[in-house]
């Protein structure tokens, strides 16, 4: 997305508009009002005297937020007008938008002020494709009211503008006459309802009010929240800014699911994947899990109760699978695409199990692992069953949605991203290795929560045999000899896909690395192959694909790297974990903090700062969390027992850091550590000011 | 509807068999955490049809007997029967407006699990059902 554009949002409905505030949508401006994945506005375009403003400033008050403060007339160099324009919008379920006009004369003025407003009603997905309408479109003028419509067969949806100020409203939009005092000012709210008449329910006194079109409570919320999650205090003034940036970005991320409006989870990514994704949800869910706990709560519980009941090709559903991603637009709707929910996933269903126990290790809340037994069991289920396509003990991939499915289902999900060392491609099912990793972890921990919670020692006995032997087969089957180093996948028949990729981090993570590989993994991850001095790359250098700018194949992933940091933790390779962690945060320091999806491949030493990936959509859940992660792997917390142990190894550059508050089944525990980690002297000098 | 023609084939039949085996049956494990009322409002016939289902511990009781509801759904009843039999989805349903609720949805997500899949076209699947079943986890 051009970065010309200002994003607001509140859950999932959000407002792309220009530096004026205006709405033009066209194919390659992708602005409007969204809400529930449909534009509701694609044109909205204010002016004073048949004339379009010019911004002055734009001031980004909070994520559901902002003040355009603008002059009549555009292109001058500079602006000597007698006339200062104020919009201020908040998204609600809608948004609201204040205009203030103040006149700078000593005479009064006459004017006529006019919103033009239009809606295509294109779902998200039209929006990328450029598709065309099946349905109707209507317009009405109501009691005052503009009312934009679509309809195609029972599927409807409005918007619904109003004007506090008397307005002369005609079927393309709203015409003030307005006049002004001498030094006088003049206002008007606007207020603009996403409608879907079925979906959201007036009623419910906890729900969305369809109404009702800002939430007076959020800036409370936010200010809430952040005082809820733990306090840092550190020596590295960036470190600071990223993770206060980091709190923001989450809470902005938060999404409150139909089923239950009171609660949230993180959604995927701002503003177009402001929906439930089983993997991004639960890997955020997992990076934020000692600042944040109650988001794995909702994710476990929300991606519970959508879990997979049957065999659907269409949708590539299986009993007891975890969710893909969700969405409610029309394309949606009318099964022109799978995603009520789509579940073309591999690893949710495993990840799932880690976070109920991770979460449980944390919190205590034994009641929800008893609440989720049934869910989990099914889970455990569905990677020996559904997901063994080649009934050779591995969760393999393979779509049964051939025309609108995923054909990678791992987190790597580009058409390119598994390849063998020469640079071909393998056919499916594809057994890539981190998931192997993932049912290792989900097994181990089933096995705990079956002792503990559920009682069933013969399951827990049975799981832990199966993890074991799974871990056993998987060092024979998946090493490779030569380079020593775990393949990225195993191919349908049964061959190696060798090359040396990142993956191999996860492994470490899940602890299916047998001891004596761990240190030959380490090196190949600290190695100048994958370790770009960032952070380690996604595909390594010297492999057929390898392009230190390709999506899954070169470049650097925040996220990617926070979980090789918990992995190297989990072997005992403290420094290393630390080295991972101090390039990621230098690289937050040059994006004020926010780390995008992915940055470049290139060394570091070439390069001097990270070079961006341009991607649409920031921030990026487990980009944020990345962050969260990391301050947790520097610190070494980890649950034992009933007690957070505290095993800081910090980058020397750090000096000191104090995480104070940190919730748990302890109350609140601090945590506090020195710099002592010497980074590889290859590292050149931080600059102190990147910008 | 201009004209009143033949009567179609009997409606809510397919829907009607699988209300009365969710009561024969009785317990569903799937619905342990749920507990509610869900009133199914089958229209489309010459009468509106009002279904009960109450759930307490995973056990579901089905009645036609009027009482109190959590969550309303309304439907006809040809797109229930194709819903509960698998060729319709649920979730694409209420997002398209043929199938309204109000009320306590979670209680209707957790009960729409036991609504069938669609029968297997056999098209794509890289083992059977009978294959899988068979199988033991290792």
């Amino acid at each position: 997305m051009s970065s010309d554009l200002v994003q607001i949002l509140e859950g999932n409905t959000f407002v792309v508009s220009n530096r004026s505030g205006d709405i033009e949508a066209s194919l390659t401006d992708p602005t409007g009002l969204f809400s529930f994945d449909t534009r509701f506005l694609s044109k909205w375009v204010l002016t004073v005297d048949g004339e379009r403003l010019n911004p002055l400033s734009v001031d980004d008050l909070q994520y559901f937020e902002t003040r355009f403060f603008l002059v009549p007339g555009t292109g001058t160099v500079y602006v000597d007008s007698d006339l200062s324009v104020i919009r201020h919008r908040t998204v609600g379920s809608g948004f609201r938008e204040s205009i203030r006009l103040l006149n700078h004369k000593q005479e009064p003025v006459s004017l006529t002020l006019r919103l033009d407003a239009g809606s295509d009603f294109a779902d998200l997905f039209e929006v990328k494709d450029a598709l065309r309408k099946r349905g109707e479109y209507h317009t009405r003028v109501d009691d005052g009211r503009l009312v934009l419509g679509y309809r195609r067969e029972t599927f409807e949806r409005e918007t619904w503008i109003s004007s506090s100020a008397p307005s002369t409203t005609d079927e393309h939009g709203l015409t003030c006459a307005v006049r002004i005092p001498a030094h006088g000012t003049w206002e008007t709210a606007i207020n603009v309802v996403a409608r879907i008449p079925y979906l959201t329910q007036p009623s419910r006194p906890t729900g969305r009010r369809s109404g009702r079109s800002t939430r007076p409570d959020m800036a409370r919320g936010l200010d809430k929240w952040l005082s809820r999650a733990p306090r840092l205090e550190c020596g590295s003034r960036s470190l600071t800014t990223t993770y206060q940036r980091s709190l923001v970005d989450l809470a902005a991320l938060r999404f409150a699911p139909m089923t239950s409006p009171q609660h949230a989870l993180p959604a995927a990514g701002l503003p177009w994947f402001m929906t439930m994704f089983g993997r991004d949800s639960i890997l955020t869910s997992l990076q934020s899990i000692a600042f944040t706990p109650e988001l794995a709560a909702t994710t476990l519980r929300t991606l519970g109760e959508r879990q997979g009941a049957r065999i659907d090709d269409f949708r590539d559903e299986d009993p007891g699978r975890i969710l893909h991603e969700m969405r409610f637009g029309e394309l949606t709707a009318f099964e022109e695409r799978p995603h009520s929910p789509y579940y073309g996933c591999a690893d949710a269903t495993p990840l799932y199990v880690v976070l109920l126990d991770e979460y449980e290790r944390w919190t205590g809340d034994t009641k929800l692992v008893r609440d989720l037994e049934v869910e989990a069991r099914a889970a455990l289920n569905w990677i020996d069953t559904y997901a063994d396509l080649q009934g050779n003990g591995y969760i393999s991939y393979q779509r049964r949605n051939e025309e609108t499915g995923l054909e990678n289902q791992c987190w790597k999900d580009s058409w390119d991203s598994i390849s063998y060392h020469d640079g071909r491609l393998p056919g499916f099912p594809r057994a890539t290795c981190e998931l192997q990793g993932y049912a290792y972890d989900a097994k181990m921990r089933g096995a705990r929560l079956a002792r503990r919670v559920w009682r069933d020692e013969a399951f827990a006995d049975r799981l832990e045999k199966e993890a074991g032997d799974l871990k056993r087969r998987f060092n024979r089957d998946f090493w490779v000899v030569d380079g020593e180093y775990f393949a990225v996948a195993i191919d349908a028949d049964g061959r190696q896909v060798d090359s040396l990729t990142s993956n191999i981090g996860h492994l470490l993570w899940s602890g299916i690395v047998d001891k004596s590989k761990a240190r030959r993994v380490v090196e190949q991850l600290m190695g100048d192959r994958l370790f770009s001095g960032w952070g380690v790359r996604t595909l390594a250098e010297g492999e057929g694909r390898f392009n230190p700018i390709g999506y899954h194949v070169g470049t650097v992933w925040p996220f990617d790297n926070s979980f090789i940091a918990w992995g190297l933790r989990r072997y005992g390779f403290k420094e290393e974990a630390a080295r991972i962690a101090e390039g990621i945060l230098d690289a937050a320091a040059y994006f004020d903090g926010r780390l995008p999806e992915a940055f470049g491949g290139y060394p570091r030493s070439a390069t001097k700062y990270p070079v961006q990936y341009p991607t649409a959509c920031s921030p990026q859940a487990w980009s944020t969390g990345a962050p969260l992660l990391l301050l947790r792997t520097m610190l070494g917390l980890e649950p034992i027992d009933d007690q957070l142990v505290v095993d800081p190894a910090l980058p020397i550059d750090i000096d000191h850091l104090e995480l104070l508050d940190i919730p748990g089944r302890w109350g609140r525990r601090d945590a506090f550590g020195r710099g002592q980690i010497t980074t590889s002297p290859r590292k050149p000098r931080r600059n102190p000011n990147p910008r | 509807m201009a004209t009143r023609k033949r009567r179609p084939a009997p409606a809510n039949a397919a829907s009607r068999a699988f209300f009365e085996e969710l009561h024969t049956k009785g317990h569903q494990p799937m619905l342990e955490k749920a507990s509610g009322t869900l009133r199914f409002d089958l229209l489309g016939g010459p009468q509106v049809e009002y279904w009960y289902l109450t759930i307490a511990r995973g056990n579901v009781v089905v009645s036609q007997r009027k009482s109190r509801a959590d969550v309303v759904v309304t439907v006809d009843g040809r797109l229930l029967d194709r819903i509960v039999t698998g060729t319709a989805n649920a979730t694409a349903a209420f997002l398209r407006g043929t199938m309204r609720v109000e009320g306590d949805l979670a209680l209707l997500m957790a009960f729409q699990r036991l609504f069938g899949g669609p029968p297997e076209t056999g098209t794509n699947r890289v083992t059977d059902e009978a294959d899988r079943s068979e199988r033991t986890p290792r």
